[in-house]
């Protein structure tokens, strides 16, 4: 996935200067201006076969005509046609037969039948002069006006890197090294991939702690730099509240919902899950919910996931109440839950988008999202 | 400096659009004049060879004493016919305008005579037209070879 060469815009008049168009159209022009003359000319030697085969039908009818017998191009003796009946015909090449008057008419009606076909050749050859002198004209005439072409190639992989990212995440335990000796290791996948792989390490290690610890309020795992300020920022107050209580409530009800033992901790079941919704608070449940069953029904839902990225990231910034988290898990645990063990490769695929869109965007905003367009 | 410098670009300006425009001159006017003189003249050449075709011809029949004529004549298209001439002592010759005249064989080679005078005269009125055109041309040429090498 090479994003930086996905696609191309050029303006057709670089490609297609104006006047090397008006050019070029003036020289089929020309071509079309000789054609029609050979056309002419094609024309004016049928007319003219066909009077002579008129001519010499007639001719045998009586034995002489008084005409005048041309002598030289300016001067000519009074005189008759005698022998009426007998033509000599050139064949070609300078070798003439003697024939009669239906021998002669035979064949210059097959004179005129390869005339015809000559000409019907012409024509064909002129229409596609005249198409191809509209085509430049049309050309030359977008050129002016200052068409651009965009021009992207269809890259048949945004299943296959949603997938990979996907057994990326799940086998957590994989050793990287093998990923990175993968056939296509774009930069930015790989960072992101490490981004990730990092952030559930010190996830769980944040976790640990607590577990250890149990009661006090634990710092939210610093995740990288960019989320750390972004903790630190205005919000601060929140996030340092917040998730302890939201973890429980989540527990709480998600546990009861799907009858598990209340001693099992959630986070062993979906720990990655968790974190990442957790980390991933939205005051916009419906986004997150609608991207969940979206996905549980096998769509890829690119535009929701495009919205979302875009529209709803400064929302997203600011918002770490956790509260709503309750919210939707509660409007959807039952049926939400069960369809996300089912589909839990969705999950995986969205919660990867949405971390790598988490990370991703500070670097490389733009990127990012022409990633999860594709 | 400045000044000055306008002054060259000025100069410089007027110099293309001249440049520019002897060349358009020499292009549109002078050389299809001369294509057309050319071809003028090369017509009257033609004219001239036929007439003296005519001449040698009438020679041959005046020489052989020829009265009678059989001959093959073009109906079009390469297709020829046997025609028959009983009295070839008169001759019709066109004389130009569409008018065709009655001539004896002397008349005749009378009046190609005068007939090959004219198309001399008319082919060296052409030749002169040529040349002075061919001169313009030069002239032209150097005029614009002047202002590119020598400037201001």
């Amino acid at each position: 996935m090479e994003r930086g060469s996905k696609g191309t815009v050029t303006s057709l008049s670089s490609l297609f200067p104006v006047e090397e168009a008006m050019k070029a159209e003036l020289r089929v022009k020309e071509a079309i201006a000789q054609r029609t003359k050979e056309l002419d000319q094609l024309n004016l030697f049928i007319s003219e076969n066909s009077s002579l085969m008129n001519l010499v039908q007639r001719l045998p009818d009586e034995i002489s005509h008084e005409i005048m017998v041309p002598f030289g191009k300016v001067a000519f003796f009074p005189g008759r046609l005698i022998h009426t009946n007998e033509f000599l015909v050139l064949l070609g090449d300078g070798y003439y037969a003697e024939r009669s008057s239906k021998q002669t008419s035979e064949i210059l009606h097959r004179r005129a039948k390869t005339l015809e076909s000559k000409v019907e050749g012409l024509k064909a050859m002129l229409l596609d002069l005249e198409a191809e002198a509209s085509f430049f004209n049309a050309t030359a005439a977008e050129a002016a006006e200052g068409l651009f072409e965009i021009r992207e190639d269809y890259i048949e992989q945004s299943t296959n890197i949603a997938t990979q990212n996907q057994t990326g995440a799940l086998e957590s335990n994989a050793d990287p090294s093998s990923r990175t000796s993968g056939n296509r290791s774009s930069e930015d996948e790989e960072y992101a991939r490490m981004m990730l792989r990092l952030d559930e390490l010190e996830l769980e290690e944040a976790r640990a702690d607590e577990n250890a610890s149990g009661i006090e309020e634990e710092e939210l795992p610093d995740l990288d730099d960019e989320t750390s300020a972004r903790c630190s920022g205005d919000e601060g107050e929140d996030i340092k509240n917040q998730p302890h209580k939201q973890d429980e409530s989540i527990e709480g009800n998600v546990i009861k919902s799907l009858g598990m033992p209340s001693n099992v901790k959630m986070e062993e079941y979906f720990p990655r899950l968790e974190e990442k919704i957790s980390m991933r608070t939205t005051t916009k449940g419906e986004v997150f919910k609608d991207n969940f069953s979206s996905h549980s029904s096998g769509d890829r839902a690119a535009d929701n996931l495009g919205s979302h990225s875009s529209g709803d990231r400064a929302a997203n910034r600011k918002a770490f109440t956790g509260l709503i988290v309750e919210r939707d898990f509660s409007s959807n645990e039952g049926q939400t839950f069960s369809q996300l063990l089912m589909a839990d490769s969705a999950i995986c695929r969205l919660l990867v988008l949405i971390l790598q869109n988490q990370f991703l965007d500070s670097r490389c905003r733009g990127e990012t999202a022409d990633f999860l367009v594709t | 400096m400045a000044r000055n410098q306008v002054w060259v670009v000025v100069m410089d300006s007027v110099r293309k659009e001249k440049v520019h425009k002897f060349e358009e001159f020499v292009d549109r006017r002078l050389k299809p004049d001369l294509v057309h003189a050319i071809a003028e003249r090369d017509k009257v050449f033609a004219q001239q060879k036929v007439f003296s075709d005519l001449k040698r011809n009438i020679e041959l029949l005046e020489r052989n004493g020829v009265t009678n004529l059989r001959t093959l004549v073009n109906l079009g298209s390469e297709v020829y016919m046997q025609a028959d001439a009983p009295d070839t002592r008169h001759i019709f010759v066109d004389v130009g305008l569409g008018f065709h005249v009655e001539f004896t064989w002397s008349e005749a080679l009378e009046f190609i005579s005068v007939k090959e005078a004219r198309l001399a005269r008319q082919i060296e009125e052409y030749t002169h037209l040529i040349a002075g055109i061919k001169a313009q041309i030069k002239l032209v040429c150097e005029g614009i070879r002047e202002l590119l090498q020598l400037p201001g």
